[in-house]
């Protein structure tokens, strides 16, 4: 009996442990008592098609799990925007002056990014670790892998992610339920902003498009450059519809 | 009676020379009828055989505990009742239709609207082999095979014997993939949307639901003219021990009563042609439109026949006249008139016929359209089909014959009205 809630206390601190360690890395890049707002240049790489690009304005309130993405360009996009407030995801676009309901799960434009890459992360909340492996070297940084899977609904059921020193993660696998690799998500940069940290260049691998060039396949992929953060506090009007609506 | 009709055969060959641009005319008027008819026909039939196989069968039970994904839990109660029903086949399908599905093949993707489910033993009569443009129905419990369409194969440039992932998202959210091995390629451009067919147990694997969660029935009739009254019976059937909902005639009414005010299950009783009511609209324009062109045609056969038969009776105003003088009846010679009118109709009607069956023989095999994706509502496998039931060209002959015959009348009346004397002078 003493042996049974000796083994339950140690899986309980462990548990504890790794949801203290997600909790941390969720606090590092969560901007819970200012507003995010930056700049994001995509630019995804379609072998054999050649690169789109596109940018986008981001504005985050994540105290109150608000945000804003307005596109500024190409021109064919400029105007277009996602708005969530309340649970609720509004795609407004300007070539019919509407707003439809959308979903965080619902790609960003048609290449890997899921709108949710955007929002802050929660992976204390939406996952467990079920395995950890220190001391794993990842180019110049020495990372710890945390193997998690989903305990609620979330885009993907099962991640590995890399993490430095700082908890700052480094690496990112996204796996389908069945432990299908669907993509691989590099974080090159963060920058620093007050005790925070925002990401200044992602670069996402999708592991099921791609195209054979010259005899080897080739993976699509979507280079994310960050510029412009400010953790300036924004107006409110910014997160409503009529903002969209203005700025089309 | 059969005086008359010699006579008016006699006649109507002496005076062959005067009816052969006529006859041209309403032949050519008849071949367009006649084709525009079988291509509609055709059309319909080819949209209600996709329609079944995209959908659940000619008729599909669905089963509801709210407004939400349909499922068949009491199968044990419902296959009895089915069993008592004569004429069809049914079967046990999962389905799974949100957007999000994707089969992806090297790089390459495509979405699919609906991944379906199926127990291959049991369905294999569905896929007959001129269905498939590669590869063979799959037996038994093979939950590796998976059957796609000719445009989603050619999309992923995928053939039989490659592995594909078959990408999806639960009905909870979950995303989830399986790898699988192309068995067949059936032929189908898709109006509907692509589909893929797997296992049943393979795609409730795949999806998170237990082995032999049954989505829907898919009932397959003998004869698809009953649908109906077919459906009628199963519902009737049903309701004697479950929960139904009223005889549905459109998936709007079936979400509207789900959206009412209910509890514990219920079942629905859904027609093709209630699935396909977002379509009957186009198909029923496809109707106004046949029914405007034919009725322009009839008005120009009347019209044609009424000017070549005034001019014809003046022209044979001595040969009616004598025909009066010796003896025959004012109605008699009108009665003469129309038969012979009649017997150009009928000409008409076979020589046209004979030329549209050709013409659509000729359209079905040698037309190919599989590149205007535009016309896939009209095609089935990249061609035109053409149907003409004895019933349709019954009515389509007794329509011309009538159109012949009322052109004739009034020319006819006044020929008969002559004075014989007169007509024999030739004044």
């Amino acid at each position: 009996m003493k042996i049974l809630v000796l083994l339950f206390l140690i899986s309980f601190s462990v548990y504890a442990e790794d949801s203290e360690l997600l909790a941390e890395i969720d606090s590092l890049v969560t901007f819970d008592h200012t507003d995010l707002s930056a700049q994001y240049d995509i630019s995804t790489y379609i072998p054999g098609t050649g690169t789109r690009k596109e940018s986008v304005l981001m504005f985050r309130r994540d105290a109150e799990n608000k945000f804003v993405i307005l596109w500024v360009g190409p021109d064919s996009k400029k105007g277009k925007g996602y708005l969530k407030v309340d649970n609720s995801i509004w795609l407004y676009d300007p070539k019919d002056s509407r707003f439809t309901a959308s979903n965080v799960r619902n790609r960003l434009s048609d290449n890997t990014i899921r709108i949710s890459d955007l929002e802050p992360l929660r992976l204390q909340n939406d996952y467990s670790v079920t395995n950890t492996e220190e001391n794993i070297q990842l180019g110049a940084y020495n990372t710890t892998l945390l193997s998690l899977e989903a305990v609620t609904e979330t885009d993907f059921p099962k991640r590995n992610i890399w993490i430095d020193e700082n908890n700052l993660i480094r690496k990112i696998e996204d796996y389908s339920l069945s432990g299908e690799l669907l993509r691989t998500a590099v974080i090159a940069e963060y920058t620093a902003l007050g005790n925070k940290y925002a990401i200044k260049k992602v670069i996402f691998v999708d592991h099921l498009k791609g195209a054979e060039i010259d005899g080897r396949f080739t993976n699509e992929r979507t280079t994310i450059d960050i510029s412009r953060h400010s953790d300036k506090e924004l107006p409110q009007m910014i997160y409503t519809k009529s903002f969209l609506e203005r700025n089309s | 009676m059969i005086k008359l009709l010699f006579l008016g055969w006699r006649n109507f060959l002496r005076n062959l020379e005067r009816y052969w641009i006529l006859i041209i005319a309403t032949v050519v008027a008849n071949v367009l009828l006649f084709s525009l008819i079988g291509l509609l026909l055709g059309t319909i039939e080819g949209l209600e055989k996709k329609g079944s196989r995209y959908f659940s069968g000619d008729i599909s039970i669905q089963g509801f505990t709210g407004y939400n994904k349909s499922y068949i839990s009491d199968i044990e109660t419902i296959t009895p009742s089915l069993d008592a029903v004569p004429g069809m086949n049914y079967f046990l399908r999962s389905v799974h239709y949100k957007s999000g599905a994707k089969i992806h093949h090297n790089g390459k993707s495509i979405r699919q609207r609906r991944y379906i489910g199926v127990d291959w033993d049991r369905e294999s009569y569905l896929f007959g082999e001129k269905d498939f443009q590669a590869g063979e129905y799959p037996e038994g419990t093979d939950s590796d095979a998976l059957l796609i369409s000719t445009v989603t194969a050619r999309q992923l440039n995928a053939g039989v014997g490659d592995r594909v992932i078959v990408f999806i998202t639960t009905e909870k959210g979950v995303t989830n993939t399986g790898r699988f091995t192309i068995k067949g390629i059936f032929k189908e451009e898709s109006f509907f949307g692509f589909a893929a067919y797997m296992q049943l147990d393979a795609l409730n694997s795949l999806i998170l639901e237990e082995p032999g969660t049954v989505n829907e029935i898919a009932v397959y009739l003998d004869d698809r003219q009953n649908t109906s009254a077919v459906g009628a019976n199963i519902h009737s059937k049903l309701s004697q021990n479950l929960n139904t909902f009223p005889v549905l005639h459109s998936k709007d009414e079936r979400d509207k009563n789900l959206s009412l005010d209910w509890e514990g299950r219920k079942y629905a009783v859904l027609t093709l042609s209630a699935q396909l009511s977002s379509i009957n609209d186009l198909i029923f324009a496809l109707f106004i439109i046949t029914f405007a062109i034919v009725v322009v045609f009839l008005s120009v056969i009347v019209i044609g026949i009424y000017n070549t038969f005034v001019m014809m009776m003046h022209e044979r105003r001595s040969e009616l006249g004598t025909i009066r003088a010796l003896g025959m009846s004012k109605t008699k010679l009108v009665q003469l008139v129309i038969t012979e009118s009649a017997l150009l109709g009928v000409t008409s009607c076979v020589i046209g016929l004979i030329i549209s069956v050709g013409a659509l023989l000729a359209i079905s095999n040698w037309l190919d359209l599989s590149q205007w994706s535009n016309a896939t509502l009209f095609t089935v496998n990249g061609q035109l089909l053409w149907r003409l039931p004895l019933n349709w060209i019954a009515g389509v002959m007794g329509m011309i014959l009538m159109s012949s015959v009322a052109g004739a009348i009034i020319p006819a009346v006044n020929a008969a009205n002559a004075n014989p004397v007169e007509s024999i002078r030739g004044e």
